[in-house]
């Protein structure tokens, strides 16, 4: 007979065996499946997706999976395939992450991208013309061109931003263009009067004649946010580690926006962004 | 070699040897019709490759009309010549208010599939991209060679190139202010575009742009390299974003695109002719159709081959063509087993036929007899050799000419008679057949009794056709032959009538003086007694014994020679029982201390009584003149009846006669013992003479104990 110790020491061992089955059976097929992916269309899409293309072969080489980068025109079309489990992981500006935090706790900030200058805070302006000596004080009737209702640098930068020098985005005519591109090239073919936009962004096209008058505070980087139902916590620790601690001459290579290093994130880092705009009603179209 | 000479080969009158040659010539045909098939099928496919060439050039020269009227009406004019003068010369502001013053031109320019424009320095730095405003100061003579030539040249360049975001079919411009040369500008036009404006040409088509992996990689922005993925047919080429990762990306392949492309990933043809450069097309079938994929390669502007447009066409002449091809194959096949069976049996029949004219040439040729053929005019068509060696005529001189003028003669004094009198032709030519003795003339001018067949030929319905053919043999020795011999048996038969009638008279005049010698010797025999002299009494005795020989010689003698005059006067009795002349025999014939036994059956048989009562006399008197002298003497007689003829048997049990004498002593005077025995020699010559005049045969076997048999094969009686 057997004892009861024995008896039951084998359960367990039985018990271990089978649940180290049911979760092979249950990962195996979640890691055999490639990561989805989506930047921000904050450019054109060529240059999105040349941007993000290296990052992401670091990152498929390193996890040993591929990864495949969707593009959506639109910030909310992204949160909303990322709710409804479509995204493994998204590259996010602040606003939309919040957002997207209310909406789905299993959000998780995985890093910041750093600046140019090495900080992973950036910040929004209004640009527009140096010829047009535009006072945004007295700024009324003016077309102001906007990127995308999510956007930080959208109708939440250019309002906060007038508001700051006393005037107000609702005295004027904005519009939606998209991206932080089209924004620029809309001012600087004089379509616009000014436009809200991120600030680095907008110095890319200073050659055109743009220039900032207006310009917010620091704020917390764009940065990757991953799905926590869909991937492992140690796996989206691991590609936090694998960003962190990415060599700077293999960065270097990697799209403007993210090539300067990342820091690790966490949901405190927005909570500024999230005081920012309690109670903040976004209109979703342009009011012209 | 003639027809009739090939079929003079045994192997052509095999099938096998036709099955062959039908193989062969299938093989040929096959040979040709599939290389008919690859041409038309090439030419079909060049005829694709001309369409797909004709297609991106006419495509590719309408952007360059586009944009050099573009460059004309709003490019080269002074406010925006001026501006960008200011802004090569350092104007900080002049980039964007040249940005502002062309932004509604480049638009129109998208609308248009023009997606870039662009304008650089004198010294190859970029100035302003409409496309990609971010970038610019970049260096572009070493990465654009279009820009190069058309600022060091100072001249229109146009082309398809690689370049750092892109690649695109390039038309660059020189700019000038006045004399002086700012730099250029360059619209260009993606292959996205290039494509829409193909597919708007040739609907009915789908065009793909495949660039050298080699010139993009070593080309492009690191960053937009990444856009770029390996052509799955041939991983040498990239295709623009492949993953289709951007909203405007071009329609994704249709799924028989992508069929086509699968099937030409195992065509080894697509890799080595990209390699090589070359335009061309290809055949594909996929899901039951046929395509044709057509590779038009682009060069740029250096004549270095950078991309291949690759275009995809619905090829339903293809099918037509392997429809074809089969249906040919076919019917070719068919004609081809028809004629060589058709000629087959021609062929066949041919031999058949020449090798019967062979054989009846050969026939011809070789018999003895004299051959000619003659037509219905009675001319000579041909004759055969025994003619000339008969009648000393050679075919030139005979043939053409009628024969029966020339060497056919009525008598030995050589008249001829017309030809319609001409027993031989004017039989022929009612169709009958001749059969007779003619008198022909040979070239020296001799006689000869010929011996004539002549039958007219027949068509296939039976039907004479006028012709005929005469065999003549030369018969003159023959005939003198048969008169000699006429001749020399009349002479014999009157000689042997002559014969006959000596031995009858001297064997009747023999008889007398004979029976005299006999009688006298007999009386001085029995006065004997009166001679003391011993001598004188043996010689005596042996005249009388000399004497009665020869009157027994003279009376066999009498009897052979009477023989035949007594069959030919008895033809008329000629039958006689041979059981009644035995007994006859037997009743007045002492045969002392003999045993005769006859069988119960004997024959009638077709022999005249006498001869057979002297046959059976002779028989017997020879088994008691050579008995045994050890035992009595018995003789069997015995018959059995063979196909109509009797087989007497006379066995005896005598003394015999050895086997090499049997026939010897059938003949005439021929004896066996000395002649102090007494006897003629006549008894079995006189048998056999008899049995050979009534057809019948004797011969000696072994007897009983010794003796021998005398076995007489004779006919039986007719009507018994």
């Amino acid at each position: 007979m057997m004892s009861p110790h024995v008896r039951r020491f084998l359960t367990l061992v039985r018990s271990y065996l089978l649940l180290t089955a049911v979760l092979m059976v249950l990962t195996v097929p979640v890691l055999a499946q490639p990561l989805k992916f989506a930047p921000l269309p904050m450019e054109a899409p060529e240059t999105v997706a040349g941007q993000w293309r290296p990052l992401l072969d670091y990152l498929s080489r390193a996890l040993g999976r591929d990864i495949q980068l969707s593009y959506f025109s639109s910030y909310q079309e992204i949160v909303e395939k990322f709710i409804a489990g479509e995204l493994d992981l998204a590259f996010f500006g602040p606003l939309p992450y919040v957002r997207l935090k209310e909406q789905f706790a299993a959000a998780r900030p995985v890093v910041l991208f750093n600046e140019a200058d090495g900080h992973a805070t950036y910040t929004c302006s209004i640009v527009a013309l140096a010829e047009g000596n535009l006072d945004l004080g007295t700024l009324r009737g003016h077309n102001i061109a906007l990127t995308q209702p999510l956007s930080t640098c959208g109708y939440l930068s250019a309002d906060w931003m007038l508001h700051r020098a006393g005037s107000d985005l609702e005295n004027n005519h904005y519009r939606y263009l998209g991206t932080h591109d089209a924004v620029a090239v809309a001012v600087a073919r004089g379509a616009f009067d000014a436009g809200c936009l991120k600030t680095a962004i907008g110095r890319k096209y200073a050659h055109l004649g743009l220039v900032e008058i207006a310009e917010t505070e620091q704020l917390p980087a764009l940065g990757l946010v991953a799905n926590g139902d869909r991937l492992p916590e140690p796996l989206i620790d691991q590609i936090r580690q694998l960003l962190i601690h990415a060599d700077p001459a293999t960065h270097a290579g990697w799209g403007d926006n993210i090539r300067h290093g990342a820091v690790g994130a966490t949901d405190e880092d927005f909570e500024p962004v999230r005081e920012w705009m309690r109670g903040f009603e976004i209109p979703l179209q342009g009011n012209f | 070699m003639g027809v009739t000479d090939v079929f003079h080969f045994s192997a052509w009158r095999r099938p096998f040897v036709w099955a062959v040659a039908l193989l062969l010539f299938w093989t040929l045909a096959l040979l040709l019709i599939y290389r008919d098939g690859i041409n038309k099928k090439n030419h079909y496919l060049a005829l694709h490759s001309a369409v797909a060439a004709t297609t991106y050039r006419v495509t590719v020269d309408s952007y360059a009309m586009a944009t050099e009227i573009l460059v004309a009406e709003a490019i080269r004019l002074p406010q925006v010549i001026s501006i960008f003068a200011r802004g090569v010369d350092g104007a900080p502001a002049a980039r964007g208010q040249l940005f502002r013053l062309l932004a509604p031109t480049y638009d129109r320019l998208n609308v248009l599939g023009i997606r870039q424009l662009h304008f650089h320095t004198a010294e190859g730095l970029s100035y302003l991209r409409f496309h990609a405003l971010d970038k610019f100061d970049d260096p572009l003579f070493d990465v654009r060679p279009s820009v190069r030539i058309a600022n060091t040249q100072q001249q229109m360049v146009f082309g398809f190139e690689s370049g750092r975001t892109s690649s695109g079919f390039r038309y660059v411009y020189p700019l000038f202010d006045g004399d002086r040369h700012l730099g250029s500008v360059e619209a260009s036009v993606t292959f996205r575009s290039i494509r829409e404006a193909m597919i708007r040409n040739a609907p009915q088509r789908d065009f793909a742009l495949v660039l050298r992996r080699a010139i993009v990689e070593n080309t492009l922005f690191e960053g937009n390299l990444s856009l770029y993925g390996a052509w799955a047919v041939n991983p040498d080429y990239l295709v623009e974003d492949p993953d289709l990762k951007l909203p405007d990306s071009p329609p994704p392949p249709s799924a028989v695109v992508l069929d086509v492309n699968q099937v030409l990933t195992q065509m080894p043809a697509v890799r080595t002719s990209m390699a090589a450069g070359k335009t061309f097309s290809l055949e594909v079938l996929t899901g039951g159709d046929h395509w044709a994929a057509s590779f038009v390669p682009v060069f740029d502007i250096t004549g270095q081959q950078v991309a291949y447009v690759v275009s995809y066409a619905s090829a339903p002449n293809l099918a037509a063509l392997h429809t074809d091809f089969r249906r040919i194959l076919v019917l070719v096949t068919v004609v081809l087993t028809l004629l060589f069976v058709l000629a087959y049996r021609l062929g066949r029949n041919r031999a058949l036929r020449m090798r019967e004219v062979l054989r009846m040439k050969t026939i011809n040729d070789t018999i003895a007899d004299g051959l000619y053929v003659m037509d219905a005019w009675g001319q000579v068509t041909l004759i055969n050799p025994a003619f000339t060696e008969i009648l000393g005529l050679a075919q030139t001189e005979v043939v053409g000419r009628v024969g029966h003028d020339l060497f056919h003669v009525s008598d030995r004094q050589g008249r001829v008679d017309p030809l319609e009198r001409c027993p031989i032709y004017s039989t022929v030519r009612r169709g009958g057949e001749y059969f007779g003795e003619e008198i022909f003339r040979t070239r020296e001018g001799l006689y000869l009794d010929v011996e004539v067949a002549s039958r007219p030929i027949m068509d296939v319905k039976g039907k004479p056709t006028g012709s005929s053919v005469t065999a003549f043999r030369d018969i003159t020795a023959r005939k003198a032959a048969e008169t000699d011999l006429r001749d020399k048996t009349i002479a014999l038969v009157r000689s042997n009538a002559e014969l006959s009638r000596l031995g009858e008279v001297m064997t009747h005049h023999f008889q007398e003086p004979v029976r005299r010698l006999v009688s006298f010797a007999r009386h001085l025999q029995e006065k004997m007694e009166l001679v003391s002299d011993e001598d004188c009494r043996e010689s005596l005795r042996f005249i009388d014994r000399q004497a009665q020989r020869l009157s027994d010689l003279v009376r066999d003698t009498q009897r052979y020679l009477a023989l035949e005059h007594s069959y030919r006067l008895t033809d008329a009795d000629t039958s006689a029982d041979c059981a009644t002349v035995l007994r006859q025999i037997l009743a007045g014939k002492v045969i002392a201390d003999a045993e005769i036994v006859m069988a119960e059956s004997l024959p009638v048989v077709a022999v005249a009584p006498d001869n057979l009562r002297r046959m059976f006399m002779a028989v017997l008197d020879n088994a008691d003149r050579y008995r045994h002298p050890g035992r009595p003497l018995r003789v069997e007689i015995s018959a059995v009846g063979v196909k109509g003829r009797a087989r007497i048997r006379v066995v005896d049990n005598g003394s015999g006669i050895a086997p090499e004498y049997r026939d010897q002593v059938f003949e005439l005077f021929t004896r066996l013992v000395p002649n102090s025995v007494p006897g003629t020699g006549m008894g079995l010559a006189l048998v056999r003479r008899i049995v050979h005049q009534v057809g019948g045969s004797v011969k000696i076997e072994d007897g009983m104990d010794g003796g021998i048999c005398v076995e007489l094969t004779l006919p039986l009686e007719e009507n018994p």
